[in-house]
């Protein structure tokens, strides 16, 4: 039996309207890591994030029973606009003054998103490159050197670089996939010891 | 704007680097909040340029590592007290039997001896905290694939010094039900190590824990075979343990 198509936004608001409450949880489930991600990314602290996250879904679904929102159809842009909003009033509160992090200063780098799966990948995917592009990659990502310079730099061609980190990011992606699997088995899969 | 035109330009990884410019990253949030595909892409990107600029910073795109920061700075007032403490008692100590019995010359040597016996351990002790603040490092897993030509590099296996275990990973075609597999792996010196009864798990591959101990650096060859047939080689690979 084919599965039934998941509800248009406008279905979620007239559901979370009429009391339903798997809608809201839909909605949740549709949003919340855009979201999350938006905040992580912004406020570079996973408990700050997680506020967000939840400030921000207790708003929209006040609005929304609350008959807020004019359009339903333009639901999502609310919800963005809502968490912009609560990140921006985060970063202005003095609970996270208090604790020493200015705004103004460039976030440190995102810990979260750096697992051992990450760096599992990474390594494989590294480790098949020349060294010669291994030093593209680290100019480029690590530098944060223009493709541009790199290519100045290193007296390569533009097209070369960016094949160079096409080809990285495609065996990164295998390599996270199989990496993710790997995760799954050592937790509990049927892992061989020798 | 269109997704097309997105995923051309590769906004993804522009907005990751935060390079667009303000009106342009705006944007490209509203059209991340209601797709799918380009929301994975901004999440499958963040983890990339992450693990890039971490494996910089950890040296392993060539350059210098960057310095690691102490974990066991800590220590150090603790250790000189420690010490400037052991000194003083061994000054007093000294002074009390000079003074007191200054024929007492063996007995001197001895507290000296003993002060530097403690001193001997203290050190060890300091040294044996210092390595169990080291967290236990995470099981290394090499991926051998076939899919290769001769000059690409071999499949890499970094072992570290607190290793003590690696695990193996191999993706092999489907078999029948109950097919076991045996590897070998043959180091350049022609030594090696087989492993039997292997079967493929529910990810269709192979996986397997191997003592490190086993494993010096340098380059293996790891031929798959069936166990009932094993001189019907299945696939070979290319492993290098580098150890660090």
């Amino acid at each position: 039996m084919d599965k039934p198509a998941p509800a248009t936004d406008a279905e979620l608001v007239s559901g979370i309207r009429d009391g339903d409450e798997s809608a809201g949880a839909d909605l949740f489930e549709r949003y919340s890591r855009r979201v999350y991600y938006l905040a992580l990314r912004e406020l570079r602290s996973t408990a700050d994030a997680e506020d967000v996250r939840a400030e921000t879904f207790l708003r929209v679904l006040k609005a929304i029973r609350k008959q807020q929102i004019a359009s339903p159809d333009a639901l999502r842009l609310f919800i963005l606009g809502v968490a912009r909003n609560v990140i921006l009033e985060t970063l202005r509160s003095p609970l996270r003054e208090a604790r020493g992090e200015i705004p103004e200063m460039p976030a440190p780098e995102a810990a979260e998103m750096v697992d051992d799966d990450v760096r599992l990948s990474i390594q494989a995917a590294i480790g098949r490159l020349k060294p010669r592009e291994r030093e593209f990659l680290r100019l480029h990502y690590y530098e944060d050197l223009p493709k541009e310079e790199i290519a100045r730099r290193l007296g390569v061609d533009e097209e070369r670089v960016r094949l160079v980190k096409s080809r990285t990011l495609k065996s990164f992606r295998e390599m996270y996939q199989r990496a993710r699997k790997i995760a799954d088995t050592k937790r509990g899969g049927p892992s061989l010891k020798v | 704007m269109s997704h097309e035109r997105i995923r051309r330009e590769g906004w993804a990884e522009e907005y990751v680097r935060r390079r667009l410019a303000p009106e342009d990253s705006a944007a490209f949030e509203e059209h991340y909040f209601e797709c799918d595909q380009c929301f994975a892409d901004v999440q499958e990107m963040e983890r990339f340029v992450s693990g890039m600029k971490d494996a910089g910073r950890r040296g392993l795109l060539g350059g210098e590592p960057d310095p690691k920061p102490v974990s066991t700075r800590w220590l150090m007032p603790a250790f000189v007290f420690t010490i400037s403490a052991l000194v003083l008692s061994v000054v007093g100590l000294a002074y009390m039997l000079m003074i007191r019995m200054p024929g007492s010359e063996g007995r001197l040597r001895t507290a000296l001896a003993e002060s530097h016996r403690m001193e001997a351990q203290l050190a060890e002790l300091n040294g044996r905290v210092s390595s169990e603040a080291v967290p236990q490092a995470n099981v290394p897993v090499v991926i051998l694939t076939a899919d290769r030509s001769a000059n690409e590099p071999a499949d890499r296996l970094i072992i570290s010094k607190q290793t003590t275990e690696a695990f193996l990973w191999i993706d092999i075609p489907p078999q029948p039900a109950g097919t076991q597999f045996q590897i070998t792996i043959t180091a350049a010196d022609g030594s090696g190590k087989t492993i039997r009864g292997l079967e493929r798990n529910e990810n269709g591959a192979l996986a397997a824990s191997i003592p490190v101990n086993d494993l010096a650096a340098g380059t293996y060859i790891v031929r798959l075979y069936p166990a009932q047939a094993p001189g019907g080689m299945i696939s070979e690979y290319r492993m290098t343990v580098s150890r660090k």
